[in-house]
């Protein structure tokens, strides 16, 4: 019953979100993300009809249509680093070559654990462990771009932030509930079986209200009123620092 | 189970940066101006007007004063005198680690708006901010627990890694142009 309340529910969202991005004009704004919610709600009702008409087909469907969503919700990251760092090119070129290098690190670390642990003779186990992996290395991507903008404290509109609210949770909570499940005797664990369609509810019901209506971008100061050269900012800061800590050391030496 | 573990940390990591950053929009909100270089200098100079009168600073951590008051003044002036002291000097402290905060703030908030932030300098300055920070709250721990005068004398081990500290800042500055400092608006390097 209660199984049935979230998966009717998630659907329903998903369909709220289509809407209100057609009636808020939403959708050419943030067209990978829609096209994400579209591929879910697809494969949800591909399940839905699976389980209904023929439900032993139902788990080896399930990983097949999983592994399909894991690898289309990239493009919410795309949305989300697109939309952060317009206004921040140096921020931007950063978080590009730092993401490039996570990814590396993180696929080999997947690959490399893949082909220890060999292929199970399952497919639908198969396909699990590679969307598990798949879903390890778009963590370990979003950990990097979070990183990135809380360091630089990137101003962001509250659409963006409600994108990145709602990714944060499914992925992190997903990132962990995974990992737990693959362990050994955890795979028929009724908790993690319900926690992950629970958060994903929550994931979306944060994207419907963040996305209601389209909000305006942060205020972005005049080209005049900023400094675009890092090293003078650089130089600058450090001078400070430098003066400062002088000063302090002096005072506290007299 | 180092895998699993760092699987956890990772999920663990992406939760707390999304409150993280949640927070911070939050505070955004509260002043949804953005930041320039005028808040920059503002900043600068709101750290120099502490810092400006170091005739007087120096006088709080002056042994003298002490010395003088120990022997020509009771006991009651005397404790007076070094709790007015101790509570002058952890002020003053205070209000330096909350200014150079705040200036370290609005330099992460102006980098990133530049074209070619340096990940190697900012994981730098932020080793020397944290290397700052952490000296200058055992000085304020010192200062507390055993006053201004006592405190300076037992602070020589710290003192001399601060200075290696401010001497790392000094040398660099030298590869940068100073005319290029001050174009368009006054110079921050004195």
């Amino acid at each position: 019953m209660g199984m049935d309340f979230i998966w009717w529910s998630t659907i329903a969202l998903e369909v709220v979100i289509l809407v209100r991005a057609s009636n808020a004009r939403l959708t050419g704004r943030y067209l990978f993300f829609y096209t994400y919610i579209v591929c879910v709600l697809v494969s949800d009702l591909i399940r839905l009809c699976c389980y209904q008409l023929t439900p032993n087909l139902y788990p080896t469907l399930y990983w097949q249509t999983e592994l399909v969503t894991i690898i289309a919700s990239y493009a919410v990251m795309l949305e989300i680093f697109r939309h952060s760092v317009r206004h921040n090119p140096g921020v931007a070129r950063l978080a590009r070559n730092l993401l490039a290098i996570v990814f590396c690190l993180t696929l080999t670390y997947a690959s490399l654990n893949l082909l220890h642990d060999g292929f199970t003779p399952s497919l639908a186990r198969a396909t699990a462990d590679i969307g598990r992996y798949f879903r390890y290395v778009e963590g370990a991507l979003l950990l990097g771009m979070l990183a990135l903008f809380a360091r630089y404290r990137i101003p962001l509109g509250r659409n963006v932030l409600g994108l990145i609210l709602g990714n944060a949770l499914w992925i992190g909570v997903n990132v962990v509930n995974l990992a737990i499940w693959s362990l050994p005797g955890n795979g028929f664990s009724i908790a993690l079986r319900k926690l992950r369609p629970a958060t994903y509810l929550v994931a979306l019901t944060i994207w419907c209200a963040a996305l209601w209506s389209a909000q305006p971008d942060p205020v972005q100061p005049a080209e005049n009123e900023i400094e675009r050269d890092y090293e003078v900012l650089a130089a600058r800061t450090r001078a400070i620092l430098a003066r400062t800590s002088n000063r302090l050391v002096r005072a506290l030496k007299s | 189970m180092i895998g699993l573990v760092l699987i956890l940390l990772l999920g663990a990591l992406i939760l707390t940066f999304a409150v993280r950053l949640l927070l911070q929009s939050l505070q955004a909100k509260i002043d949804s101006r953005p930041v320039t270089v005028d808040d920059f200098s503002k900043a600068r100079e709101a750290l120099d007007s502490a810092l400006v009168a170091a005739a007087a600073v120096n006088r709080i951590f002056s042994s003298e004063d002490m010395e003088f008051i120990s022997r020509s003044a009771p006991n009651d002036a005397r404790r007076l005198f070094l709790k007015e002291r101790k509570l002058l000097a952890l002020q003053w402290l205070r209000l330096m680690q909350k200014q150079v905060a705040q200036l370290m703030d609005l330099h992460l908030r102006l980098a990133g708006h530049t074209y070619d932030p340096s990940p190697g300098f900012e994981l730098r300055l932020t080793a020397k901010y944290l290397a700052f920070a952490v000296f200058s709250y055992i000085v304020l721990f010192l200062l507390w627990v055993r006053g201004p005068f006592k405190a300076t004398r037992g602070t020589a081990y710290t003192i001399r890694a601060a200075e290696s500290f401010c001497s790392v800042f000094s040398l660099r500055l030298e590869r940068i142009n100073p005319a290029r400092l001050s174009s368009g608006r006054e110079s921050l390097v004195h």
